[in-house]
């Protein structure tokens, strides 16, 4: 039995350990994406960009939340590219 | 009898099918001449500086027009570029959200949004800052007193009548050439002088906060000494300007931004009437 119980686990943690990227790890990158733009002052500096972003997560959460977690998953990395370039364009400019 | 019934059942089902999909393709087609109205509206604004006037609300349109068209993006876990579509419901939600920012943006860029009576976009092509009145910039400025403007009056109440005209114009980082857009101001300015035999112009000739004050002086001084350059070329007395290159003084906004700094680099023109002419 603990062979058998040995044998599921180590499984389980290789499925796990396997998996593809989940759209909440997606959307929870997202947010701290977004939130490091806000504290570095991209929605005066860069407007543009951070807006874009934000908007993006906005449509990432709406379409997760009604289970179309491909389009989420889209949105969110969205949000994570527009939130970086927000950033960049803030830092590169100064 | 029951191959007629089946044969009209099957054909009717058949039929049904083909009005579900051609009710489809009416929605489909409807909603790509919405997005392509859209798309037009967006490049219209584009050209009346848009991205200066309403970032926000243009980049929110722009993030929801993406959305109903459909979300490309590389997967990060096989790299490959994947195109999800949305939901029916959802592209109506979209297109009318984009819709409403699409509005707004267009509101702000007509709008005057600093109380001076020039629209956001008319501000941008004139290269003053849209968000803060010139006004109040130069009532700002004459209440600190310790700049020119606290010396000209005096000029003006010993040697010279109030204002005739002024006007401005700027520059590149790090030039002094009169851009191509200013020319119209500066022939309005020549023709005036042209017009009014007795009045001078003063230039006064200004940097951003960038570089080193004498290196900015100089460009400064020959930033004063291009508008010369060009009002003598086109049949102005040299007798009747006069220059100063003031260099890294008088900022009329914080030099925090790439517009805020185009601002400041500029040469203003003053021209006066002087009372020992009258």
């Amino acid at each position: 039995m603990r062979v058998f119980l040995g044998i599921v686990f180590s499984i389980f943690i290789s499925v796990v350990s396997y998996a593809e990227t989940t759209t909440t790890e997606l959307l929870d990158e997202a947010q701290n994406s977004l939130k490091a733009a806000f504290e570095s002052g991209c929605p005066s500096i860069t407007p543009y960009e951070y807006y874009k972003a934000e908007t993006y997560y906005r449509i990432a959460v709406e379409e997760t939340s009604k289970l179309n977690t491909k389009a989420g998953d889209a949105a969110a990395v969205k949000a994570i590219e527009w939130a970086l370039k927000a950033m960049s364009k803030r830092y590169g400019e100064e | 009898m029951k191959k007629i019934i089946g044969a009209v059942f099957v054909s009717g089902l058949i039929f049904s099918n083909f009005a579900a999909q051609e009710k489809v393709n009416l929605f489909e087609k409807q909603l790509r001449q919405d997005i392509k109205a859209l798309n037009e509206s967006i490049e219209k604004l584009y050209k009346l500086h848009v991205r200066e006037c309403a970032p926000q609300d243009i980049a929110k349109a722009e993030a929801y027009i993406d959305a109903i068209d459909g979300l490309s993006y590389i997967n990060p876990d096989t790299g490959e570029i994947v195109k999800v579509q949305v939901k029916t419901i959802d592209k109506i939600i979209y297109k009318n959200k984009a819709k409403k920012y699409i509005s707004v943006a267009r509101e702000k860029v007509y709008s005057d949004q600093d109380g001076d009576g020039i629209p956001c976009y008319q501000e941008i092509e004139q290269g003053t800052n849209p968000f803060v009145s010139e006004k109040k910039v130069s009532s700002a400025k004459t209440t600190e007193g310790k700049s020119e403007h606290a010396v000209s009056p005096k000029v003006e109440k010993t040697g010279y009548k109030p204002l005739k005209l002024h006007a401005r114009i700027h520059f590149d980082f790090d030039k002094f050439n009169i851009k191509r857009d200013y020319l119209p101001y500066l022939n309005v300015i020549t023709r005036y002088l042209k017009a009014h035999k007795n009045l001078k112009i003063k230039i006064v000739g200004y940097t951003d906060s960038i570089g080193s004050k004498e290196y900015n002086d100089r460009l400064a001084r020959k930033r004063a000494e291009a508008i010369k350059k060009y009002l003598i070329d086109h049949g102005i007395s040299p007798d009747r300007i006069e220059i100063i290159g003031k260099g890294k003084e008088d900022y009329l906004f914080d030099n925090n931004t790439s517009l805020n700094r185009f601002t400041n680099r500029r040469a203003e023109f003053f021209v006066m009437e002087p009372t020992e002419n009258r």
